[in-house]
């Protein structure tokens, strides 16, 4: 069965005074290619120094239970990355180290696959934290690197399949954790540079990662939950759902369909500034590398009034160095010119969200009298509809065949008297 | 700086000009005037079967807004005639 529809809607905390909206939703499958092993994001970029990678702080919860008999395992590990292709997510890597937190598999395997068990017998299936104590390793900062995690069900020393899991990783830049959804996929864990959960300690050797304590579900004002619905397909039961503004992924969810039925990704969010640019795209997938995208990209923009996510600024555009021109003439013509550009600027520039206070001040003043009456009553107009009759007029069902062609003139008769008198109307007003 | 200081000006105006009105409590339409709306879709159903109702609101709506901005272009008119020297 293929996937026949994704209906996809974004809602809001209750408490959050807001209007998303999307645009109306199309989809077909318009596409078919090959699907790349891994996706995601790298990390790097450790402002010109090479650190020692110290250690991950990771809270993780089973999900989705292994079938009977089988072995739930939970394996992380570094990869440094050759080459790496955002837009089309092919890259090359080396293997840093692996782990196998769950200390449950046989040391042959450990062995074959690499993995490095830990002495600590890591109890999944609860939620709890978990630190992994990496053994100090220099990471170039030339170089890009990706921290990879993987559950899966083995037996008899093969991996049978992936079982769904939360991650929640600890953003050691501001302390904040950030929750990432481990759907039972072997997937990357999407970060962006600079707010990687490692430590990186610069002067080298271990250095733990404290306990970040995750905040109250009822804290996370910033995540808007992000709900997409849709119909799952037998051949190519994963489905990937990807938020990207300007090109920038922002959001990737990936959901398994575990029976033929509807999937659902109210549990999910994301951390969206207000703009205008948001595009949302679907597509589904197979282990064998089969991918099919649902659809064209659903575009929708966000505005959530004080909305605490701030949408990254580009760095500026370092000023054009006056010292290489050739003559002092040029270099004089450059220096005023910079001058008078910084002038501009600081003259005419509005700070960055600055026109926000209106809007809160609009929402404060809205529901007040006078212009409360005037809101509360055209809002519960709004919701005024043509609901089902509670009175059928005998007779009216068997000559719709006259009724319809009378309404439709009589619509056309109205529509006309309208324009006639707002053009009178309008050469009467006088200025 | 200027742009800055212009809006900081209108905000404060506007903050000042509100401030009577943020000290009320927030308006609520009577309980009979919000259920006697939504006991108007039965009657509205009924009648669409011969009248376009949908039209009528339409053209309803647009003879509100246009009489709403002609009121509105007076007033301003009316405050900007207000300041000494202007006609």
């Amino acid at each position: 069965m293929l996937i026949v529809a994704v209906a996809a809607a974004i809602t809001l905390p209750a408490a959050a005074s807001a209007a998303i909206f999307w645009q109306e939703p199309t989809y077909d499958a318009i596409e078919t290619t090959t699907f790349p092993p891994t996706f995601g994001q790298t990390f790097g970029d450790f402002g010109g120094d090479d650190v020692t990678l110290g250690s991950v702080a990771v809270r993780i919860a089973q999900t989705e239970a292994c079938p009977s008999g089988q072995t739930a395992v939970f394996n992380a590990g570094l990869d440094e990355v050759s080459s790496y292709d955002d837009t089309g997510g092919n890259w090359t890597s080396t293997q840093a180290f692996a782990y196998d937190p769950s200390g449950d598999l046989d040391p042959e395997i450990i062995e074959t696959y690499g993995f490095v068990p830990l002495s600590q017998n890591y109890a999944i299936g609860v939620t709890s934290y978990q630190l992994f104590p990496y053994p100090s390793y220099l990471l170039d900062h030339t170089k890009k690197y990706r921290l990879w995690f993987d559950t899966q069900c083995w037996i008899n020393e093969e991996p049978t399949q992936n079982f769904g899991a939360d991650l929640i990783m600890g953003y050691a830049s501001d302390g904040v954790l950030g929750k990432r959804q481990h759907a039972g996929i072997e997937q990357w864990v999407n970060y962006p540079t600079g707010t990687f959960s490692v430590i990186l300690d610069s002067a080298g050797g271990m250095h733990e990662t404290p306990i970040i304590e995750s905040p109250p579900d009822g804290a996370k004002i910033t995540e808007l939950p992000v709900v997409f619905t849709g119909t799952c397909d037998a051949t190519l039961p994963w489905v990937n759902i990807e938020i990207r503004e300007g090109g920038t992924l922002e959001m990737l969810k990936t959901i398994y369909c575990t029976d033929i039925g509807t999937f659902d990704t109210s549990d999910d969010g994301a951390q969206l500034w207000n703009g205008t640019g948001f595009s949302a795209t679907a597509a589904s997938f197979n282990n064998e590398g089969t991918i099919r995208v649902i659809g064209d990209p659903v575009g929708f923009y966000v505005d959530v009034l004080g909305n605490p996510n701030v949408r990254p600024t580009m760095p500026p555009v370092p000023p054009e160095d006056c010292a290489n021109a050739d003559t002092i003439t040029e270099q004089a013509t450059c220096w005023i010119t910079q001058r008078l550009h910084e002038m501009m600027i600081a003259l005419f520039q509005p700070p960055a969200g600055s026109m926000d206070r209106f809007r809160n001040l609009w929402e404060a003043v809205k529901n007040k009298p006078p212009v409360g009456y005037v809101v509360v009553t055209a809002n519960t107009i709004n919701t005024l509809t043509i609901g089902t009759p509670s009175v059928q007029l005998q007779g009216i069902a068997a000559l719709s065949n006259f009724f319809d062609p009378m309404k439709t003139l009589l619509t056309t008769a109205l529509w006309l008297f309208a324009l006639v008198w707002l053009f009178n109307r309008a050469r009467e007003i006088e200025v | 700086m200027i742009t800055n200081f212009l809006i900081n000006v209108l905000y404060d105006v506007a903050f000042l000009f509100t401030l009577p009105a943020r000290l009320f409590e927030n308006v609520t339409l009577p309980a009979t005037m919000t259920s006697a709306i939504s006991s108007a879709a039965p009657a509205l159903g009924t009648i669409n079967a011969v009248v376009p109702v949908t039209t009528v609101l339409a053209i309803v709506a647009l003879f509100v807004v246009v009489e709403f901005a002609i009121l509105t272009w007076k007033g301003v008119n009316w405050i900007i005639r207000k300041i000494p020297g202007v006609n």
